[in-house]
């Protein structure tokens, strides 16, 4: 009899397991009492220093309109992606207000009609935030999202070592190969990149194309004037082929994890004095080097080219973007979009982890090097987004493979322009 | 008489429930998560499909479409090369080492205990970590490797994760140290299961300690081997978290597996169908290998059995 008691509890316990799996799904979509709203917001932001800012915003909105809940919820990168995917094909567990970095990536789900589109809330605050920062997620004259934090491409500098061999920082690709045969012959690694993710090094072909194509090179080959194998991708290719085999960058570069900052380990040993990031860095470099940061870092544009339409000041940027689920909650859900977008608590907060600050007014810089970026953006003549964030996904990935090869020498600036147009044709 | 036999039945019955209740709960996740996921996937192999959205809605069918691009596909058929460079280097060197390892220690020789401890730390790290770590050694320039390196040719950093020549080699370096030790526990295990009579009788008929090995400890070995090695081939097959640690398939492809391959088309590059059909295709692989396996190995089983 015994045995049969202790038979019968085991079996309950693994029957009991089997229903609460499946029914722990089912929780925490239900929305609220009669009379409040909830909205569920996810975004990405894993640093407290990020996700307590964006969560004391929530309860300030709640406040400002009664009977509104916000859930935020935080995921990490890459499984942000995929989780967002996962709930796409089910409306209920579909967040109401999502974060994303625009581009085409954001374009699929619009595509899909899960995207609300917001123009109208968005023109509202548009005299805050200025046009440029509408474009992060228009398409066909839509607005579909708002940025609540935004970024851009900067080019690092170690001002002792420049001041040591008596270099001022270089204008022109010229002068900056003057600098970098300096820094080789005295031991010194001109740029630091760590590749393995291969988006730092795409860095580096983006800007050299935007010099030599002109600033909207990229757009133009998306909107098919011109081809990916146009006569600007190619120099930039072979500029950069150049540089590599130069020595302007660390050999193995393709091997280096820049999640492990080792590319910015050698920037504080002054191994390299150089590197390009993105402006996020400001926050890592603060953190992991307080004396490097306050005494040696500087920022810079990268430079020019003697007779190539590119200027210095045409710079790289992105934006954290959130959009509103198209939903019955999708009027509410596109005000929250704006309030996080103009926030000046919220804005203030962010932008003291390295983010450049949405609204064109009313935020304190953070230290003198946001100081520095703040002025590098106001003074921008052309602000291209994120090309890994522009072209869609599978192109997205090409590009940066064929760059990475192109660290490795193991593709010609041709082969790889080819490769390019070819996935684009298809 | 025949309350006796309507007994049987009633107890064969009631057996045959009790049995049903307990396999029914693993039976449901099994149906509900494996199986339905690898039918689930072939249906989506099916599909053009970027994976948002409803697939019946969103996705458009084209057949075998996604197959005849992937049979075309050189990168495909680099990783599937890497994915059989791994099953033979598991096999031929994750099970010879651990066979000597677990000889080693079962020698009861002073200070094989604590040998078996160490041999046995590198599986008890989380893959996770077992990457990370490697990936300091090595790095190029403050990696432990590089650093003895030096000593012998100064001025050339050898990237090891960087280099197409050279990244599987690392990469395979690392997954034999994570996996030998298992091999060491399987096949030690199996040897103190073989009776201590047969090494005495084989000692007073004056073998040696190597015809020990082959004709008593080998034969007796080969169920445990054989599992292993079956245990090894599915594993490298579907092999992923290390390689994607370590090098997420790079340089360029050079160290892609069918599984780190999947999971960019699929995930990162959103070609939800495409990457189901690198899936299915490793579904196929994998079951045509272990069958193979198994019919060459059939007749040695009989004999055990």
């Amino acid at each position: 009899m015994k045995k049969k008691i202790v038979l019968l509890a085991l079996a309950l316990v693994m029957v009991s397991g089997v229903v609460f799996a499946a029914g722990g799904q089912s929780g925490g979509a239900a929305s609220g009492a009669s009379g409040t709203t909830t909205l569920k917001l996810w975004h990405h932001n894993n640093t407290a220093n990020r996700m307590v800012p964006i969560e004391n915003a929530a309860r300030r909105f709640e406040q400002q309109n009664p009977g509104v809940k916000v859930e935020v919820e935080m995921v990490v990168n890459d499984a942000y992606k995929t989780k967002l995917k996962t709930v796409s094909s089910s409306p209920s567990d579909f967040p109401d207000v999502f974060h994303s970095w625009g581009g085409g990536w954001l374009r699929d789900f619009v595509d899909a009609g899960l995207v609300a589109d917001i123009t109208t809330e968005a023109q509202k605050v548009a005299s805050i935030i200025g046009q440029n920062n509408l474009n992060f997620a228009s398409y066909n004259g839509k607005i579909y999202g708002l940025p609540y934090i935004t970024t851009s491409t900067v080019l690092y500098y170690n001002k002792d070592l420049f001041a040591k061999y008596n270099l001022p920082f270089p204008k022109t690709l010229a002068e900056m190969d003057n600098a970098a045969k300096v820094f080789i012959a005295n031991g010194i690694i001109p740029f630091t990149v760590a590749n393995r993710s291969k988006w730092p090094g795409a860095q580096y072909f983006v800007l050299l194309s935007m010099r030599y194509g002109g600033p909207d090179i990229f757009q133009r080959a998306i909107d098919k004037k011109v081809k990916f194998t146009d006569d600007a991708f190619i120099k930039a290719g072979d500029e950069l082929l150049r540089q590599i085999k130069a020595g302007w960058f660390p050999a193995g570069a393709n091997g280096l994890n820049s999640d492990q900052r080792q590319e910015l380990a050698m920037f504080y040993q002054e191994k390299a004095a150089m590197i390009i990031m993105t402006s996020g860095t400001i926050g890592a470099i603060q953190e992991d080097a307080p004396e490097f940061f306050e005494k040696k870092l500087g920022i810079a544009l990268y430079p020019a080219i003697d007779g190539a339409p590119g200027k210095a000041t045409d710079l790289l940027a992105g934006g954290n973007v959130f959009s509103a689920a198209a939903n019955s909650k999708s009027a509410i859900s596109a005000k929250l979009v704006a309030f996080l977008a103009t926030d000046i608590e919220l804005q203030q907060a962010l932008h003291a982890t390295g983010a450049i600050p949405v609204p064109q007014t009313g935020i304190k810089p953070a230290n003198p090097i946001m100081d520095d970026l703040v002025k590098q953006m106001g003074s921008a003549t052309f602000i291209q987004n994120y090309i890994d964030q522009t072209l869609s996904a599978e192109l997205a990935e090409l590009h940066k493979d064929t760059t990475q090869a192109l660290f490795g020498q193991t593709m010609t600036s041709r082969q790889a322009a080819e490769e390019m147009q070819k996935a684009f044709d298809k | 008489v025949d309350l006796l036999t309507q007994q049987r039945t009633k107890r064969i019955i009631l057996n045959g429930v009790t049995v049903f209740l307990f396999l029914f709960p693993a039976l449901l996740l099994y149906c509900s998560y494996t199986l339905n996921g690898i039918i689930r996937t072939f249906y989506f192999s099916t599909f053009q499909w970027n994976g948002i959205g409803s697939v019946s809605v969103r996705g458009v069918n084209i057949g075998l479409g996604n197959f005849a691009a992937l049979m075309k596909d050189a990168r495909f058929w680099r990783a599937v090369r890497n994915n059989f460079v791994l099953v033979i280097v598991s096999i031929v060197f994750q099970l010879s080492f651990g066979m000597i390892l677990a000889l080693i220690i079962n020698t009861g020789n002073k200070g094989t205990k604590l040998f078996r401890t160490v041999y046995f730390m590198p599986l008890l790290l989380s893959t996770v970590a077992t990457g990370t770590f490697w990936q300091l050694i090595y790095d190029p320039f403050s990696g432990i490797f590089n650093g003895v390196l030096k000593i012998i040719s100064p001025n050339k950093p050898l990237s090891w994760l960087g280099s197409e020549e050279v990244v599987m080699f690392a990469v395979l370096f690392v997954t034999c140290w994570q996996y030998t030790p298992q091999y060491m526990i399987l096949l030690r295990a199996g040897m103190t299961g073989i009776s201590e009579e047969l090494y005495e009788a084989a000692t007073i008929d004056g073998a040696s300690r190597g015809q020990q090995f082959w004709k008593i400890t080998l034969p007796l070995l080969s169920g445990t081997l054989k599992t292993s090695a079956v245990l090894s081939i599915v594993g490298s097959l579907r092999y992923f978290d290390l390689f994607w640690v370590m090098t997420e398939g790079g340089p360029n492809g050079y160290s892609e597996l069918m599984a780190t391959f999947m999971y960019k088309k699929a995930f990162k590059e959103d070609r939800m169908g495409y990457g189901s059909s690198v899936a299915a295709c490793m579904v196929i692989i994998s079951f045509i290998v272990i069958a193979i396996f198994r019919y060459m190995t059939r007749d040695k089983e009989d004999q055990n059995s």
